[in-house]
C-alpha cells in the first residue's frame, strides 16, 4: 500500500537519507530497526508529512503522494503515534482524539456527547476502557499511547505509524499494545513499527528492515531471520584503527562513586574510575547515562550518592564544588548548556577558571586570557574566521573543541564528556579523541558518554553498559576485545 | 483478550475536576465573605448605588481581562492593551470632536483601527519569534508616546449626548459598560468552551510541537487572538471615553496589569494552556469587592494596590506547587516504571 522509492533527505550538507526504497503491505506489521541516527525517525517523518523528502517517489495506494504537512497525510489515511506524545493534556481524551476534525455543527460548535460518544465506540472495538471525558494528563503513559492509537482510528487510518510506542511502557501495558495491534492488522491496517527492543519485533511484527548510516541495509520476513542476523546488519562496519591505542598504564583508584540514585532515572550507580583509564559508558538514548553523570555533579538533584576522590570523602554538592575538586563535567549540548555562544572564544575557555586571569591591580586580565586561547587554539587546532569570532559563528567541530578547552583550562583530575564529538566531522573527531587519550596518559581519570557505539568501544580501556538506569554490563576493554554485539545484547531487553 | 480496566483514570479526572471547582467555589465564597463582611461592619455596601460604583470600578480592566484570558491561555500576553485603551479614547474623540465624524463612523473606524493595532502585534510575535512581554511592552511604550503627543497632553471632550449614553447611559437600569462586560463575558465564555476555533488555543497554550503536529496553524490563530484583545481594549476605551466625558492619554495607566492580575487570579496558568472566562469573570468581580471594601471601611485606599498585589503573588504561588506537584508525579511514575522493568528482568543479565 505504500512504496518509497529512492528518498532522499539531507539537514544542513548532511545526508541523513540515501536513496532509500521502502514498502509497506496492507495488514502487515513492519519492523524499522537501525542505530540512533540511522534515519529511521527521519524516513517516518516523511512519511507523515512532517518533513520535506529532497528526492524520490512516495506511493500511497498506488498514487504519487506529495504530503506538504501533517494534516494532508491524516487526510489520505497516514497517521503517527509519535514517541513524545502528541497529546494535549489538559483537554479530555474525546477532544484530543478529534482535534481538528472536530465533531461540530455547521457554526464551528463542538458536540460534546458526539464526540464522546464516538470515542467511546472506538475504545470498544478496541477492548480498552478508558473514559472519553478524562484529561489525557491524567491517563498513564501507556493509556495515552492507545488514546493516540484511537486517534489514528478515527481518521480512518490504513497506515499507523509507531516511532517507539513501547520505550516508556511497562511489559503489561505493552502486552495490551499488542493485542490492540494485532487487532488492526487484522481489519487489514498497515503498521510500521519502531523499537530498539528486539525481542519485542520478533513477537509483533511479520516483516524487518534495517537501517545504518541513513540506508536501507536489508528487508526480511521475520521468519527467515535471528536476533544476531538483525544485530550483525545494525552494526556492519569495521572500526579500523581510527581509534587511538589503549592505555599504556592504569593507575590507582582516583575515583569512586557509590549508590547513586536519581529518582525516576537512575538507580543505584556504583563505580571506580583510575587514573590513566578512560572509562566509557554505553547504552541507548534514555536509558540514564547523561542522567548519572548529572547527578554525580549534582546539576540535577540526587536522591542519594557518596563520593571520594584520591581516597578521602567529598560532598559534591554543586557542580562548582565539583570542579573546585578537579572534578569536571562537559554538557551533551554545547549550544544550550555548554557554550556562551556570543561571545569570543577567550572568554568561553576562560570561563570557569577567570580567577586564574588577574593583573597587578587584581582586575581581569583580558591579554594573559587571549594568550592563554592562543595556546588553545594551536594544541587544539581550532580555526577561527578571525581573532575576535564569536563562538556561534565556528564550525560546530571547533565549537566542541573550544568547549573541551574550557573544560580543561581547571587542570581537572577527572574529566567527564558526554558525547563529545557528536554532530563533528571526522578530522575534528580524531583530533579530540587523540586529545582525550593524551590526557588520560598524563594521569587523569576520563569518562566518555557516546551514543555511538564504535566510538566508545574505540576508546575506552574498560565499558559500563547503562540500560533502565541501572548498569548492566561491566566489560574490559583493555585488549580492544569488546565487540559492539556484545555491548547491544546488554543494552537492549530481551 | 483482557480489556484494559482503568479504574484510577475516572478517580484522577473526578480528583482533577474537582481541583478547578473547589478553585471556583473557594474564590465565590472569600470574595462573597468579604462582601458580607463589610457590609456587617460598615454598612452601605449591598446599595444599588454602591453596587454600581463597585462594578463601574473595574469594569473597563474586565472587558480588557476578557481578551486577555484568550491571550494567555495561547501562551503569551498583552501588555499592550492600556495604551490601545487610552488610544482609542482619543482617537474616536478626534473624529467626533476634531473631524467631526458621526458616531457610529468614529466608533467603527476606532474599533477596525484597534484591530489592526493588534495584528500588528500578533504578526510581529510570530514573524521575529520575539517573546509577547517584549513585543507588547514595545507596543504599549510606542503608544503611550503616540496618545501624549497627539494631544500635547491636553485632554479631548465636548461629546454628543447619544455617544455620552455608551459610558453612563442604562439598559434595563444597568450601565452600558457593565451590560456589555456582561454579554461578551457570555459569548465569549460560551466560545471558548466550544467552539472548535477557539479550543485550539489549548492546544497551542499546552504546546506549539504538538499543536503543529495536529495541524494547527498555529501562527493565524495567534496573530486572530492578538486582535481580538486589541479590538476588546478599544471597544473599552470608548466607552471610557464616554464615561469620563473626555480623553486623555493617561486614562487606562496599568491598566493591562489589572487585567493580567484578574486573569492569573481566576485560575489561568500564566504559561498557557488553562484558564476559562468563568474564572477571569471571578477574578475581576474578586479585585473589585476587594477595592470596594478600602473605599466603604474608610482604611486609606492607597492600601489596595498592596492587597491587590499580595492576592496576586498568593494566587501564582498556589499554581506554582501544583506545577510543582504534578512535575513530582511524573516522576513517581518515571520511578515506578524502572522499578517495574528492573524486577521483571532480573536476573537475567548480570
Amino acid at each position: 500500500m505504500l512504496d518509497l522509492r529512492g528518498v532522499t533527505k539531507s539537514f544542513f550538507g548532511n545526508q541523513v537519507l540515501h536513496a532509500v526504497d521502502f514498502n509497506v503491505r496492507a495488514g502487515e506489521v513492519h519492523a524499522l530497526i537501525g542505530e540512533n541516527g540511522a534515519g529511521k525517525s527521519t524516513l517516518v517523518n516523511i512519511i507523515a508529512g512532517i518533513l520535506k523528502r529532497d528526492g524520490g517517489d512516495i506511493m500511497f495506494d498506488g498514487k504519487l503522494v506529495d504530503f506538504g504537512h501533517p494534516l494532508e497525510a491524516m487526510t489520505a489515511g497516514i497517521s503517527m503515534v509519535h514517541q513524545e506524545l502528541s497529546l494535549v493534556p489538559n483537554i479530555s481524551v474525546a477532544e484530543n482524539i478529534y482535534l481538528r476534525h472536530e465533531k461540530s455543527n455547521t457554526l464551528g460548535f463542538n458536540d460534546w456527547r458526539a464526540m464522546r460518544r464516538g470515542a467511546a465506540e472506538i475504545f470498544e472495538r478496541m477492548g480498552v476502557d478508558i473514559d472519553p471525558a478524562a484529561p489525557v494528563g491524567s491517563l498513564s503513559v501507556g493509556m495515552q499511547q492507545l488514546v493516540e492509537v484511537a486517534k489514528a482510528i478515527s481518521l480512518n487510518a490504513r497506515l499507523i505509524i509507531m516511532d517507539e510506542p513501547t520505550s516508556s511502557l511497562s511489559e503489561k501495558e505493552i502486552a495490551e499494545l499488542f493485542v490492540v495491534v494485532r487487532d488492526l492488522k487484522a481489519r487489514g491496517i498497515g503498521i510500521i513499527f519502531i523499537s530498539h527492543k528486539l525481542s519485542e519485533l520478533f513477537e509483533i511484527s511479520d516483516r524487518l528492515t534495517v537501517f545504518r548510516d541513513g540506508q536501507h541495509i536489508a528487508t526480511k520476513d521475520i521468519a527467515e531471520i535471528t536476533t544476531e542476523d538483525v544485530i550483525q546488519m545494525m552494526v556492519g562496519r569495521h572500526l579500523g584503527d581510527l581509534f587511538p591505542p589503549k592505555a599504556s598504564q592504569i593507575g590507582d583508584v582516583v575515583f569512586e562513586c557509590t549508590n547513586v540514585s536519581r529518582f525516576g532515572y537512575v538507580r543505584d550507580l556504583t563505580f571506580n574510575l583510575r587514573r590513566g583509564e578512560i572509562l566509557g559508558l554505553a547504552g541507548l538514548v534514555g536509558s540514564g547515562r547523561t542522567e548519572a553523570m548529572r547527578a554525580i555533579v549534582n546539576a540535577d538533584r540526587r536522591l542519594s550518592g557518596r563520593f571520594k576522590l584520591n581516597d578521602s570523602e567529598v560532598s559534591l554538592s554543586d557542580p562548582f564544588e565539583a570542579m573546585r575538586r578537579g572534578i569536571v563535567y562537559v554538557s551533551e549540548d554545547r549550544k544550550q548548556s555548554g557554550l556562551f555562544l556570543g561571545y569570543d572564544i577567550s572568554a568561553n575557555i576562560g570561563a570557569s577558571t577567570l580567577q586564574h586571569y588577574r593583573n597587578r591591580f587584581g582586575m581581569l586580565s583580558r591579554a594573559a586570557l587571549r594568550n592563554k586561547a592562543r595556546t588553545y587554539v594551536d594544541t587544539m587546532s581550532i580555526r577561527l574566521p578571525n581573532v575576535l569570532a564569536r563562538t556561534i559563528d565556528l564550525s560546530g567541530g571547533n565549537q566542541q573543541k573550544v568547549l573541551l578547552a574550557k573544560a580543561l583550562d581547571p587542570q581537572p583530575t577527572v574529566l567527564i564528556v558526554d558525547e563529545p564529538t557528536r554532530g563533528v566531522d571526522v578530522g575534528a573527531k580524531s583530533l579530540i579523541h587523540a586529545r582525550l587519550r593524551e590526557l588520560a596518559e598524563s594521569g587523569v581519570g576520563v569518562v566518555i558518554v557516546s551514543s555511538e557505539m564504535p566510538e566508545v568501544i574505540g576508546m575506552s580501556d574498560r565499558i559500563l553498559v547503562f540500560r533502565n538506569g541501572e548498569v548492566t554490563a561491566e566489560l574490559d576493554n583493555r585488549s580492544g576485545a569488546v565487540t559492539q554485539e556484545m555491548v547491544m545484547t546488554h543494552a537492549t531487553h530481551h | 483478550m483482557p480489556p484494559i480496566i482503568d479504574r484510577q483514570s475516572r478517580a484522577q479526572r473526578s480528583a482533577g475536576q474537582k481541583t478547578a471547582l473547589v478553585q471556583y467555589i473557594g474564590l465565590f465564597a472569600i470574595t462573597l465573605a468579604i462582601l458580607l463582611g463589610t457590609q456587617l461592619f460598615f454598612g452601605n455596601v449591598l446599595t444599588a448605588a454602591n453596587l454600581e460604583v463597585l462594578a463601574m470600578n473595574l469594569v473597563f480592566e474586565g472587558i480588557m481581562a476578557l481578551g486577555m484570558t484568550f491571550v494567555v491561555i495561547s501562551g503569551g500576553i498583552d501588555l499592550s492593551v492600556a495604551s490601545v485603551f487610552a488610544f482609542a479614547e482619543i482617537l474616536v474623540a478626534k473624529l467626533m470632536v476634531e473631524a467631526g465624524l458621526p458616531v457610529p463612523a468614529a466608533i467603527v473606524i476606532t474599533l477596525v483601527t484597534c484591530t489592526g493595532i493588534g495584528a500588528l502585534n500578533g504578526f510581529m510575535i510570530v514573524a521575529f519569534r520575539v517573546h509577547p512581554i517584549i513585543i507588547t511592552m514595545g507596543t504599549l511604550l510606542t503608544l503611550r508616546g503616540v496618545n501624549l503627543a497627539i494631544t500635547d497632553g491636553r485632554s479631548i471632550s465636548g461629546f454628543s449626548e447619544g455617544f455620552v449614553f455608551l459610558g453612563s447611559g442604562k439598559v434595563l437600569g444597568i450601565n452600558f459598560p457593565i451590560v456589555f462586560f456582561i454579554v461578551t463575558a457570555l459569548v465569549l465564555g460560551v466560545l471558548l468552551a466550544n467552539h472548535r476555533f477557539f479550543r485550539q488555543l489549548y492546544v497551542i497554550g499546552g504546546g506549539e510541537r504538538p499543536a503543529r503536529l495536529s495541524g494547527i496553524n498555529v501562527n493565524r490563530v495567534k496573530i486572530i487572538i492578538y486582535m481580538l484583545s486589541a479590538t476588546l481594549a478599544g471597544a473599552a476605551g470608548i466607552m471610557a471615553a464616554a464615561r469620563y466625558g473626555a480623553a486623555h492619554w493617561g486614562h487606562g495607566n496599568l491598566a493591562e496589569l489589572k487585567a493580567i492580575a484578574a486573569v492569573a487570579v481566576g485560575g489561568a496558568n500564566i504559561n498557557g494552556g488553562s484558564g476559562t472566562i468563568g474564572g477571569t469573570v471571578l477574578g475581576v468581580i474578586f479585585l473589585a469587592v476587594v477595592h470596594n471594601a478600602f473605599v466603604t471601611s474608610a482604611v486609606n485606599t492607597f492600601w489596595y494596590d498592596v492587597v491587590s498585589g499580595v492576592m496576586l503573588l498568593v494566587a501564582v504561588l498556589l499554581s506554582r506547587l501544583t506545577q510543582r506537584r504534578n512535575l513530582f508525579a511524573q516522576l513517581r511514575i518515571r520511578q515506578a516504571k524502572m522499578d517495574q522493568i528492573a524486577t521483571s528482568t532480573k536476573g537475567e543479565s548480570l
